[in-house]
């Protein structure tokens, strides 16, 4: 129990006119007696006077006793251990900045267990996040791998965990590397001095920083700029320029290379002497496929270096289509290409390049060349050099050209099975039907050739209709088709083809007016080839929908959905999955947004870590979505860094579908490149708070200072007013009597 | 069904090659083949009726257009005009309005991709009696749209040929006319019996001289009739990059030949 004078609560103005009001009284008196009588009885007046001004001002002030119950008890010190990638950096004697962090703790393990007596000592680990830890665990150390730094955050976590004014003192065990809300870009002291009004300045204790040693000499390979990432154009060459910079090393050749799931994508050499200086490099390659990709830029390691964090960019990248550039080619001009044609140019989203034989190479009136508009063929321009540079190659009612035929169908088949798309329409020039089928193209073709090519199409009025499998395909699922197919104009002509290939689908089939089931025959068949995907139109005649007021709607949506499908366009996905950040720092949160169209079933997302190139597995446990259709949101905490994708798939009908998306895990770029910079948030922080910076191998532990104890108080045990006590009252009495008499005595009045 | 068709179908089906069996098989699809259909309106005869004819005929020998060989002559007012996308309406004097049926199915026609060369073949008062009467029911059909000179550069006259002199049988006007729909020609007009100067007689002759130019006239015109059918076809493929950059660079096309 603590006893104190207390003083009740008063406004400050009254206490501000009393008190103004009492030195003016006391001063009038002062100047009254000055000069009139001797020094003697002017100090003894002087001091009555201030006695009984001292009364009325207690008896105003209502003072008190108060007796109250206090606890003293050891203030807490935090001890913050940076656990942040950039810890892994190798300083003084060959050892991480983790490990040097793990050996002052065995080093000094009695100087910590005293601490330990005094205070509540309370252990954690940091990032971007903060945990609790123990000793033990920090002696023996882990790797770090945290994805940034935010020492104010740590600190403000560990003050809140303690309490208000419980702090004694924190041990601060960090790089200094700041990203966090110190930094706020480059200058971590001015952070750090702006943030002391608020974090730093509150805190009941000073902040001590232990910083490790830095190595005598650093010796480092680093990609410290990659550009050129923020999207890539599908079928147009991307372009990665790479600052690559070597310090510590005199020779040698280094490799930047750029991969994308183990397959490399482009490789460049840079000497170890251009390096030093700071070498570009440019990586070039051509990213295919629409939709997201990870990218992996590396520079090849050198023996020894500080840290290998800056030799590896790893990144998410949007691979998008401006157009979809459309190679269509026709044997001859028809009616079906000629709405084919305008369908392309109709589409915004599409830049068609045509080719179209016009003349027949045996056609009875000859005209000059000059005076007809007529080009040359590029064949080998466009099936071998350039077929890489089309989003979708359309054949229509074509066959490739007899000369060098086996090379054009080796650059198409080729195209395709990287990842390219076909589209094949039918006709009576092609697909066997005055000649041999096309086998050179079988490696791609979801069909086979007819067993007696060179017999013409078969003609008739054929009414077509979306087969079960094609209900459920993204290419026709739109119900509107099978319903708009169902009153369609029947089509005249298909061409007959063998057997199906494993893996094709049959999306449309037509069948003779009035025929038995059993006479249906395929017109409208998809499948994957490689990497790429096929679709073929068995006929020629779709442009009798194209061209019906009525049934032009038909035609758009099926061409629609199979250059959707062929293209990849994920509107026809009918699962789809999106992560809606393509970074994330360990154990951070991550938030995925499943949808699967109507008549999906089973739907599920699997969240995946990559556990070596290119192969994944299940992270986390598979997530379903309730129902058959609607979208759900996911999330979760993200573990390792490394690639991460999430698949979604479901069920349509036998057939299981699935989309996925990728993102990667990691530490910031801030921290990877500012790894080897200076500690300055360190010792803003310590000054900050009234605190020193310690090297880690050469403490001065003896100098500092932490608060030992702190007083709390339960309550009040009782308040004994003195103002009103009868002997205030007395001594006010006695002052202005015995004030009274002196001066009568002296003749003063 | 007979009960052979019946047969054929289950044999064909078990073979895998279901239609194989069924219906005959022809080389080029008869309703798909291209053909100049002749467009007759209310109760008026075909004028130059072998015309349509020819000029599939010198498309078929030029190009490498697949074209079926036959005539066929449609009522505009009909469903059937959906089956022959490019029409060829030759006129040779004055015709009745159009009836609310046939304007729907000239403004369904073109506007569903359907073309249609018209061909003033008419003499004299005839000429202006159908120019008059074709303007004002077009005027009907289209209020918002107008029949406008085709430039000499525009792609109809690089379609196939480049074709420099517009004339038929006779060259009274030294332009053709066209109606745009949606950025291409939906309907181009002669006033030059291009017909005239396509049509043959039963033993193959020219039906008309042309004049005053003579057979180069006559080439003049089937290379026009060509380029439209050629148009119709690909519409302004020969106005692509390629195509502009290879004919400036190599044909001596010059820059203000080309419409761009």
């Amino acid at each position: 129990v603590e006893t104190r004078l207390h003083i009740p609560d008063h406004s400050g103005l009254a206490i501000v006119i009393v008190a103004l009001l009492a030195a003016a009284g006391f001063l009038l008196y002062v100047w009254r007696v000055r000069g009139a009588v001797g020094r003697r009885d002017q100090a003894a007046l002087v001091a009555l006077r201030l006695v009984a001004v001292l009364g009325v001002v207690v008896a105003f002030l209502q003072v008190s006793v108060r007796r109250e119950e206090v606890v003293r008890r050891k203030s807490v010190v935090p001890v913050l251990v940076d656990e942040s990638a950039s810890m892994g950096v190798i300083g003084a004697a060959g050892r991480t900045r983790a490990e040097q962090v793990s050996r002052f703790f065995a080093d000094h393990r009695g100087w910590i267990e005293d601490v330990e007596r005094v205070h509540d000592v309370r252990y954690y680990a940091f990032s971007d996040r903060v945990r609790r830890v123990t000793r033990p665990a920090i002696e023996t150390g882990w790797a770090p791998e945290g994805g940034a730094t935010d020492l104010a955050g740590a600190i403000e976590a560990a003050a809140r965990d303690a309490g208000p004014g419980e702090i004694g003192g924190v041990l601060l065990f960090t790089d200094g590397i700041d990203n966090g809300r110190l930094s706020h870009g480059a200058e971590p002291a001015r952070g750090a001095a702006q943030a002391g009004h608020a974090t730093l300045a509150d805190l009941s204790g000073p902040v001590h920083a232990f910083v490790p040693e830095p190595a005598e000499r650093v010796q480092d390979v680093s990609l410290s700029r990659v550009e050129g990432l923020g999207y890539l154009l599908a079928r147009n060459l991307a372009e990665v320029r790479c600052e690559v910079r070597a310090a510590g090393y005199d020779a040698g050749e280094l490799s930047v290379t750029v991969s994308s799931w183990g397959e490399e994508l482009a490789r460049a050499s840079v000497a170890v002497s251009e390096a030093a200086r700071g070498a570009t490099v440019v990586l070039t390659f051509l990213p295919r496929e629409p939709g997201r990709i990870v990218l992996d830029v590396a520079v090849s390691p050198l023996p020894g270096e500080a840290t290998l964090l800056n030799n590896r960019h790893k990144v998410v990248v949007d691979v998008v289509r401006d157009r979809l550039r459309v190679l269509h080619v026709a044997g001859h001009p028809s009616w079906d290409e000629r709405f084919l044609r305008e369908y392309f140019q109709q589409r915004p989203d599409t830049e068609p390049i045509s080719f179209h034989t016009l003349r027949a190479p045996d056609a009875p009136v000859a005209t000059p060349d000059d005076e007809t508009t007529l080009i040359p063929f590029p064949a080998e321009e466009i099936f071998v050099r350039r077929v890489d540079g089309f989003d979708l190659v359309v054949f229509q009612d074509y066959d490739l050209p007899e000369v060098d035929r086996d090379r054009f169908a080796q650059g198409v088949s080729r195209y395709v099975l990287d990842g390219g798309a076909l589209l094949v329409f039918g006709g009576s020039f092609s697909l066997g039907t005055r000649g041999a089928w096309p086998a050179r193209l079988d490696s791609v073709l979801p069909v086979s050739g007819p067993k007696s090519p060179g017999h013409g199409m078969v003609e008739g009025r054929f009414a077509a209709e979306v087969t079960p499998e094609g209900a459920r395909h993204p290419a026709t699922a739109d119900p509107r088709i099978a319903e708009l197919m169902e009153r369609a104009p029947p089509l005249t002509a298909v061409n007959p083809v063998g057997g199906l290939d494993p893996g094709a689908a049959v999306l449309v089939r037509v069948s003779p007016e009035g025929a038995p089931p059993a006479a249906r025959a395929p017109v409208v068949v998809a499948s994957a080839a490689g990497r790429g995907r096929v679709a073929m139109v068995l006929t020629d005649t779709l442009w009798r929908w194209a061209f019906d007021p009525v049934y032009a709607a038909l035609y758009r949506r099926v061409v629609d959905g199979l250059v959707g499908f062929a293209t990849r366009d994920p509107s026809f996905s009918p699962v789809r999955v999106v992560a809606s950040k393509p970074d994330v720092l360990p154990g951070g949160e991550q938030v995925v947004t499943l949808t699967a169209a109507p008549g999906v079933t089973d739907v599920e997302a699997r969240v995946q870590s990559e556990v070596e190139p290119g192969r994944f597995a299940d992270a986390l446990p598979v997530e379903t979505l309730a129902g058959e259709a609607g979208s759900r949101e996911l999330r979760f905490d993200v573990g390792d860094a490394g690639a991460w994708r999430v698949v979604g798939s479901g069920t349509i009908g036998a057939a299981r579908v699935e989309s996925a998306d990728w993102f990667v895990v990691g530490p910031s770029r801030e921290e990877v490149e500012r790894a080897l910079g200076p500690a300055n948030a360190a010792g803003a922080v310590a000054a900050a708070t009234g605190g020193e910076v310690h090297s880690m191998d050469r403490p001065a532990l003896d100098d500092i200072e932490l608060r030992s104890e702190i007083l709390a108080r339960l309550g009040v045990g009782a308040d004994e007013p003195v103002w009103n006590h009868p002997l205030v009252f007395a001594i006010l009495l006695v002052a202005l009597a015995l004030e009274w008499f002196v001066e009568r005595k002296i003749g003063y009045t | 069904l007979t009960r052979r068709r019946f047969l054929a179908a289950l044999g064909a089906a078990a073979a895998g090659v279901p239609l194989a069996l069924l219906p005959r098989r022809a080389a080029g699809s008869d309703f798909n083949r291209f053909r100049v259909a002749q467009v007759v309106v209310g109760d008026r005869p075909a004028a130059r009726p072998t015309a349509a004819l020819v000029l599939g005929q010198e498309v078929r020998f030029r190009t490498a257009v697949d074209v079926k060989l036959d005539r066929v002559v449609v009522p505009l007012g009909s469903r059937a005009i959906f089956d022959y996308p490019f029409l060829l309406w030759v006129g040779d004097g004055a015709f009745p309005d159009l009836t609310p049926a046939e304007l729907e199915a000239l403004r369904s026609f073109l506007g569903a991709g359907g073309f249609i060369l018209v061909d003033n073949a008419g003499e004299g008062p005839a000429m202006a009696a159908f120019d008059r009467q074709l303007r004002a029911q077009l005027r009907r059909a289209f209020p918002a749209r107008s029949l406008d000179p085709v430039a000499s550069n525009h792609v109809l006259m690089r379609a196939f040929y480049r074709v420099t002199q517009v004339a038929g049988r006779r060259s009274a006007k030294p332009v053709i006319e066209g109606l745009a729909l949606e950025h291409r020609l939906a309907l181009l007009y002669s006033m030059n019996d291009l017909s005239g100067a396509w049509s043959r007689d039963g033993f193959g002759n020219w039906e008309f001289e042309a004049v005053p130019g003579g057979p180069a006239q006559r080439e003049s015109a089937i290379r026009l009739g060509v380029n439209a059918v050629l148009y119709a076809l690909l519409l302004d493929y020969k106005d692509e990059q390629a195509h502009v950059e290879y004919l400036l660079k190599r044909r001596r096309l010059r820059l203000e030949d080309v419409d761009r």
